[in-house]
């Protein structure tokens, strides 16, 4: 009677334990199978690896495969723009913070030492080459190397005034290319966009004397724009002066040539006069003449008496 | 029920079974299997593969992928016995997979031999070089004791027309000396092949850097003296031109006016003989009679005669 409860207990506990294990079995089942279900995004691609080797490429979509181990799948994103910064470091994507000297300097041909930071542009163009051709973490690794053999090999051709002024162009295209050369040679399944130069400066020991430089550009412009105003001032103001100067004798050729005409008609007038009655004008223009003249001066007349003395008679 | 247990079971057991018996080669690795120890088979293809059970056969996995190597920078010297400080970066990788195992064994073995042995190749390309070789444009007087060349350019300061020939830097050519001079010793050695070399960085070292920002700082000095020597140039020059044109302007009024003058004196003299030209005897009696009035002014005195015919109605009384 005991036993035969014993025994019941046991087997349903039995029963128990087995429909426990077969619910885990189940879901552990189940599991194994999702491990060959993915998603590919619109922009991504995937790896289809059975037993390790590339199968296939898989496009955006959900997609089946044998479960893992058998066959898996890894997924890139062939569309996204990465960044590789170059002579600096990038926190959180955005802050360049300060690294060591020997990851900012370059020397150039005449043998400046400047700072300079880079900024590389890249997708990845061949997923199957970016895993399996360049070791992980080695392949952003190699972007950042190949830019700095890059920039070191083109700015031993330049001059520093150059750096700093035509040749950016010339920097950022060469670096472009050569990068994507040697990525190419290796195979590295990447494609560089850009090489663009964020910051050229001089390091700080010298930074004052360049800086001095710019300013030395400014006073000569500043010098070359203040004798333009002294210009601007000085040459109104000489012809005006000279109009004045030519305006004075247009003045005075008025003036003589009136005053000659004046006189000439004056003249003119008096001898048609004066060839009517000539000793009548005569006499006439001297007398008023002398009334005149006469009629205002201090007059001494001298007169003679008997015996010759000379008398003297003053008039006011 | 049971047939769920069952199929796990086998599952299970398979698996078990797989992992003992089978191996998986990736895309990126190359597998070397040994039997007991000794390398008998190099596997070169991605896929599945049987092995027996360790420890009868084992493997050995082996990254087949380009890896890059950068080795600290380092101080050489160049031919001209300039200091120079270089850092550079080996891409490489394996080629021959067995001989790898069996040299360096793994990429820390394999990275050390591969620096030390492109550290002196390095040191020995460029002590066949001078510095001017890696950095063309550099004066010949830098810092040394080479004799300076005569008639040698101004540091910094090009004279116009002063074309150099087109000097390229030295860089890649050296670097490619490096990697064929270090590519078969490896290749043979260790089984690695060198896919680059490359000159990552070249500076010069710390204890001459402060003789280089020296001669930075002279450099901008003369070059911002020279712009500021142009700009006053070129301001006296434009204010002397200003001056000039003024003095020009002014002089040439002066001149046009004497000339107005002169004509105008000239033709009022014209106007004057044409007039008193038609009797002058007539003219020298009324200039007498405008000369009496205008010199003998009120403070004048005069002496007359009584005999004078001026008063001789006065005198005759008639």
């Amino acid at each position: 009677m005991i036993g035969s409860r014993l025994t019941t207990r046991l087997s349903l506990l039995a029963r128990s334990l087995l429909g426990a294990t077969a619910v885990i079995l189940l879901v552990a089942l189940i599991d194994f199978l999702a491990t060959g279900i993915w998603t590919i995004q619109q922009d991504e691609q995937g790896l289809l690896l059975r037993f390790g080797a590339l199968e296939r490429t898989l496009s955006p979509g959900i997609q089946f495969t044998l479960p893992y181990p058998l066959e898996t799948v890894q997924v890139i994103n062939t569309r996204e723009t990465r960044k590789m910064p170059v002579g600096f470091r990038l926190v959180q994507g955005r802050d360049p913070t300060p690294v060591a000297l020997d990851e900012r300097e370059w020397l150039t041909g005449d043998t400046n030492v400047i700072d300079i930071k880079l900024m590389i542009h890249y997708v990845i163009s061949d997923p199957a080459l970016y895993l399996f051709r360049v070791g992980q973490g080695d392949a952003d690794f190699l972007i950042r190397k190949s830019a700095e053999s890059m920039l070191t090999a083109t700015i031993a051709n330049m001059r520093v005034d150059e750096v700093f002024t035509t040749g950016k162009i010339e920097i950022q295209e060469q670096t472009r290319r050569g990068t994507q050369a040697l990525l190419d040679q290796i195979g590295a399944g990447i494609k560089v966009l850009s090489a663009n130069l964020q910051e050229i400066t001089p390091p700080g020991e010298v930074i004052e004397a360049f800086n001095d430089v710019s300013r030395a550009k400014a006073d000569k412009d500043r010098s070359v724009q203040e004798a333009d105003g002294y210009v601007k001032d000085r040459l109104p103001r000489a012809r005006a002066a000279a109009n004045k100067i030519l305006q004075k004798a247009l003045i005075y050729e008025n003036n003589t040539l009136t005053e000659a005409g004046g006189r000439a008609e004056r003249f003119t007038s008096l001898l048609t006069e004066y060839e009517h009655a000539k000793e009548i004008t005569r006499t006439r223009l001297f007398l008023e003449t002398l009334e005149t003249v006469l009629a205002r001066v201090e007059k001494i007349i001298v007169t003679t008496d008997d015996q010759g003395r000379a008398q003297v008679q003053i008039i006011r | 029920m049971k047939t769920l247990a069952l199929i796990c079971v086998i599952l299970v057991l398979v698996g078990l079974g797989a992992t003992l018996f089978f191996f998986q080669v990736g895309e990126s690795e190359f597998a070397v299997k040994t039997f007991f120890g000794d390398p008998r088979r190099t596997i070169e293809n991605p896929g599945l593969y049987f092995k027996w059970p360790w420890p009868v056969e084992s493997l050995y996995r082996i990254d087949r992928r380009v890896a890059i190597t950068s080795p600290e920078e380092g101080e050489f010297l160049t031919m001209d016995k300039k200091n120079v400080l270089v850092s550079f970066f080996v891409a490489w990788r394996v080629v021959d997979p067995e001989r790898f195992l069996v040299t360096v064994n793994d990429r820390i073995g394999a990275e050390s031999r591969i620096q030390d042995i492109v550290r002196s190749e390095v040191g020995a390309q460029l002590g066949r070089f001078n510095l001017s070789d890696l950095v063309p444009l550099v004066e010949p007087d830098e810092g040394s004791e080479r004799p300076e060349e005569p008639g040698g350019r101004s540091a910094g300061n090009p004279a116009p027309g002063d074309l150099l020939p087109a000097l390229l830097s030295k860089i890649p050519e050296i670097m490619e000396g490096v990697s064929k001079g270090v590519g078969i010793s490896l290749h043979d050695e260790f089984g690695i092949d060198v896919v680059a070399v490359r000159m990552k960085r070249l500076n010069f070292p710390n204890q001459n850097k402060q003789a280089v920002f020296q001669r930075m700082e002279a450099e901008r000095e003369r070059i911002a003296r020279k712009y500021r020597s142009e700009g006053e140039e070129l301001a006296e020059k434009v204010k002397a031109e200003a001056d000039l044109e003024q003095a020009k302007l002014i002089n040439q009024a002066k001149q046009k006016a004497e000339e107005i003058r002169g004509n105008a004196d000239a033709e009022a003299t014209a106007i004057y003989a044409a007039a008193y030209g038609r009797d002058a005897e007539f003219y020298e009696f009324l200039r007498k009679l405008e000369a009496y009035e205008l010199f003998l002014r009120e403070n004048a005195t005069i002496v007359i005669p009584a005999d004078s015919p001026l008063l001789e109605v006065l005198r005759e009384g008639r």
